[in-house]
């Protein structure tokens, strides 16, 4: 059985050479206040999940050296007894994010962002899922105003990630020319639609008079 | 619902910097475009550097505004340059197909500086001696 005590005393041995005592600590605070542990109970693996990733964004913060950083993070999760998920034993899980404001698209790529992590994707497909997530809500907002994103972790035929975008809105008109690359935005690059396809694994697009639903997966492994 | 936050520009002797550290919304890179054009006309700078390296997702919204605000200083006679892409953002950038076009890209905070300078000096020397409307 693991206790707060024992996390955070683990947490805040590991940084210690990398950091400093003080930044070390602060770090640790940071992280448990994020992730909704309390006190004297026994932390869920998902509070641990959200704690090693509140120590990952303190650690990268402070530490400029990605080399260090990793190695860092490499022992904490030795010592916590966590390691990557493995393919096959991931839980799985669905996030649904209804977008309604400009706001929400980060709440969004934030949340993928999570997910990713705790599915094991490196940093790089992290960031580059979580711009993805960040397009597909860019569009719901800006040209629908409302619609959802949903999260869902597959695990078959791999372990990955799959994003669907929904919104009910008159669909896109020129889809052809979106995808084609030569469509130029008013607001954006012309390329939220195409990176899409281009970075994930599998794509697929149905939008008529009545919606938009985007359905596309990217793997870890 | 957040509140308007403003990213602070900072002057330093004849530069302007702006360093994003803050999870950027619409609002926010809506707010620092207007931001950057009005301390521009304020201050007169000879160079503007934008450092990006608190910046961990860029989509494509994002970078437009980015690569908008250098267009605009450079028409207002501003050399800009940006600095501290994170590589995860470059490599997904590039793989999208989006790009900075307009903008110097330098490495870090220190070379956009040395940039800023260099460009300075030329300009300096290239104007050496009498203005040329006394010719």
């Amino acid at each position: 059985m693991v206790l707060v005590l024992d996390v955070t005393e683990t947490a805040n041995k590991t940084l210690q050479p990398y950091v400093g005592a003080i930044v070390a600590r602060s770090i640790t605070q940071v992280a448990i206040g994020q992730c909704g542990i309390t006190a004297g109970s026994t932390p869920s693996p998902e509070q641990i999940q959200g704690f090693i990733n509140g120590i990952e964004n303190g650690v990268r913060a402070f530490l400029a050296d990605s080399f260090q950083a990793d190695e860092c993070m490499a022992r904490l999760r030795e010592h916590l007894g966590v390691g990557g998920v493995t393919p096959g034993t991931a839980a799985a899980r669905q996030l649904v994010v209804e977008i309604t404001e400009e706001y929400d698209i980060v709440s969004a790529r934030g949340k993928s962002r999570d997910l990713c992590a705790e599915l094991g994707f490196p940093m790089p497909e992290q960031i580059k899922i979580a711009t993805i997530v960040s397009e597909l809500a860019r569009n719901i907002v800006q040209y629908v105003g409302t619609g959802r994103i949903e999260l869902n972790t597959v695990t078959a035929p791999r372990v990955g990630i799959e994003i669907i975008a929904t919104d009910g809105g008159s669909g896109i008109p020129n889809i052809d020319v979106v995808l084609s690359g030569s469509y130029k935005s008013k607001t954006g690059m012309g390329v939220g639609l195409l990176g899409t396809k281009r970075l994930m694994d599998d794509f697929q697009i149905d939008s008529g008079p009545r919606g938009t639903r985007i359905v596309t997966r990217k793997y870890a492994l | 619902m957040v509140a308007e936050r403003h990213i602070p520009i900072i002057k330093l002797y004849d530069t302007l910097i702006v360093s994003i550290q803050v999870e950027l919304s619409d609002r926010v890179v809506m707010q620092l475009k207007d931001d950057i054009a009005n301390r521009i006309e304020a201050v007169g700078p000879r160079g503007l550097i934008i450092d990006v390296s608190g910046v961990d997702i860029m989509d494509s919204y994002i970078s437009r505004t980015i690569r908008d605000i250098g267009q605009i200083s450079q028409l207002m006679g501003v050399k800009t340059v940006i600095c501290g892409l994170d590589p995860n953002v470059a490599m997904t950038l590039v793989e999208m197909g989006m790009d900075l076009e307009g903008v110097e890209p330098h490495l870090h905070m220190e070379a956009a500086f040395e940039a800023i300078q260099r460009h300075k000096e030329e300009e300096l020397a290239g104007s050496g001696g009498e203005p040329w409307f006394l010719y």
